[in-house]
């Protein structure tokens, strides 16, 4: 396997645009990613993966339709929210194996706003009222707070401080910050979850282009070094197992390591890199409570010390590590197959020191993880 | 009741057909119908044909509760698009049953104070809502023991 690179970025800024086609928002974020790439000239990219979750039939040769059809191949990819973080690893992947040169992973989608609509529930689930999203995160966050002692107060810190982050960035859904005492009073959607600890579904796309790492400077002056990228599934004796097929029962007598963990063990052996080495992570904050949980899932501090990381500001910009600088999903939005790339492509204006007033100085590694129904999960580290 | 054909009286429909018996007769007890690995001895939720821990395909039916205790909840104050029509807000509970797995369900009770961390519940199969044709939804619940 050789180096890879990340040698383009594009996005589409996340929102609501009915007016505008899937492929067309699609389309945007490519241009933008082959400018990046020095104008690099659709006619050299040679292979394209393409997240999505609704995007329906042939969704990436639609975008493609719109560029230039070329003959390459175009593989769509639905894992869930995962989707786009596992295009990315696809891309990664067929260049790091020599097969490809110049591959684009793209993530595109169009959701609605409310509840995700997903169709992995079966019809029992939907009768019983339990085939919505937050049911599986509110009994995971609940579960946690009886653990660690996490307060409403805690989850809306976290609420305010990646508001406050997604206004500082243009591409984001959401562009006004807001105050605890907002998060605290807004419409309960489900316990222990008003409407602002949850993220935003909407409308975006992301693209990157992937080279090999010898071959990037060619193409952008400031490329950035793909350190790892893993993917998975939860395995069976996992808290997030149950979310395998809508919901299955999980075990009392097996405790196995929940798949973020386990893909984040793979990713800092594979790039050589510790937790304590990450400045910026981008993660997938579905809820106020998934992003103080996976900081411990991912070995950035230990159990139940999430809370006083976010109470001290540690995941601040500014603090130990940034979190979720982009805004994460709960602040720049949830456009679902979208979220996977652009994660890795706010790590990459972060080492580029092109992340203007969210910029954290210095940032030299960073990290996305990306998770979704099914137990699905990427985990990427991005170097400079 | 179920009814007999022609006759004008509600039907009852269970959410699904091998989630749990019904209906339930004489002194029958609610339980869920999983299956046990015969090989590793994990019982799954609803039940399957090979194991998902160790892959095994000896497989037996076994019938789960009607006790267990509570692990964690949550409470929906906005009802999903699709199937669920009763009252809201509504409780949904994910209980560790006696049979060694944790089950998620919908709960009786929606006042998180009330849902106390390793409290005893019980299983209940027993209407859930009234459908648009007037048919009573039959599906499982969790109701705390006082």
């Amino acid at each position: 396997m050789r180096e890879v690179a990340i040698a383009g970025v594009g996005l589409h800024k996340f929102g609501r645009y009915p007016h505008k086609t899937i492929e067309e928002i699609g389309q945007e974020a490519v241009t933008h990613a082959l400018i990046d790439a020095g104008n690099l000239s659709w006619k050299r990219v040679q292979v394209v993966f393409c997240g999505t979750m609704h995007g329906g039939t042939a969704a990436g040769q639609r975008v493609v339709s719109h560029i230039g059809l070329t003959g390459i191949p175009i593989t769509n990819v639905e894992t869930a929210c995962a989707s786009g973080g596992s295009a990315l690893k696809l891309a990664v992947q067929s260049v790091a194996s020599g097969e490809y040169d110049v591959a684009l992973a793209l993530g595109i989608e169009k959701a609605g706003s409310g509840y995700l609509a997903l169709n992995s529930y079966p019809q029992w689930q939907h009768l019983s009222g339990l085939g919505i999203p937050p049911v599986q995160l509110g009994l995971t966050a609940t579960r946690y707070m009886i653990e660690t002692g996490a307060t409403p107060r805690h989850l809306a810190k976290v609420a305010v401080k990646n508001r406050k982050n997604a206004s500082l960035n243009p591409n984001a859904i959401h562009q006004k910050p807001t105050t605890i005492e907002r998060v605290l009073e807004a419409r309960m959607v489900n316990y222990p979850f008003t409407v602002l600890m949850l993220a935003s579904p909407c409308e975006g796309a992301a693209a990157v282009i992937i080279t090999s790492q010898k071959d990037a400077l060619r193409f952008n002056p400031q490329p950035v070094t793909v350190a790892a990228a893993c993917s998975g599934v939860a395995q069976y004796g996992t808290d997030f197992c149950g979310m395998s097929s809508g919901f299955e029962s999980d075990s009392t007598r097996l405790r196995n390591p929940e798949v973020t963990t386990v893909l984040s063990q793979q990713a800092y052996n594979l790039a050589g890199v510790g937790p304590g080495d990450l400045d910026v992570l981008e993660l997938n904050d579905s809820t106020a409570a998934s992003e103080i949980i996976l900081l411990e899932e991912l070995g950035i501090c230990g159990k139940g010390e999430g809370i006083r990381m976010i109470d001290e500001g540690k995941t601040d910009i500014g603090g130990d590590i940034a979190v979720s600088t982009s805004g994460g999903l709960l602040g720049m939005g949830e456009p679902v197959g979208a979220v996977g790339v652009a994660q890795a492509i706010e790590i990459v204006y972060q080492l580029r020191g092109q992340a203007c007033s969210r910029q954290v100085p210095g940032a030299r590694a960073g990290m996305c993880q990306s998770a979704g129904a099914g137990g699905n999960c990427t985990v990427t580290i991005l170097k400079r | 009741m179920v009814n007999s054909p022609g006759q004008d009286v509600t039907r009852q429909i269970p959410v699904g057909e091998t989630l749990f018996k019904f209906p339930l007769s004489g002194n029958d007890t609610p339980h869920l119908i999983g299956s046990r690995c015969l090989d590793c001895g994990e019982t799954v939720f609803p039940g399957k044909t090979r194991c998902p821990n160790c892959c095994g395909d000896k497989v037996e039916e076994v019938l789960i509760g009607p006790m267990g205790t509570l692990h964690s909840f949550t409470i929906i104050y906005q009802a999903g698009p699709v199937g669920y029509k009763g009252p809201l807000p509504y409780g949904v509970v994910k209980v560790a049953m006696h049979e060694g797995l944790r089950i998620t369900g919908y709960c009786t009770e929606n006042n998180p104070d009330k849902l106390v961390p390793g409290m005893e519940m019980e299983l209940l199969i027993e209407k859930l809502f009234d459908d648009e044709k007037g048919n009573e939804i039959i599906g499982f619940k969790f109701k705390p023991v006082n």
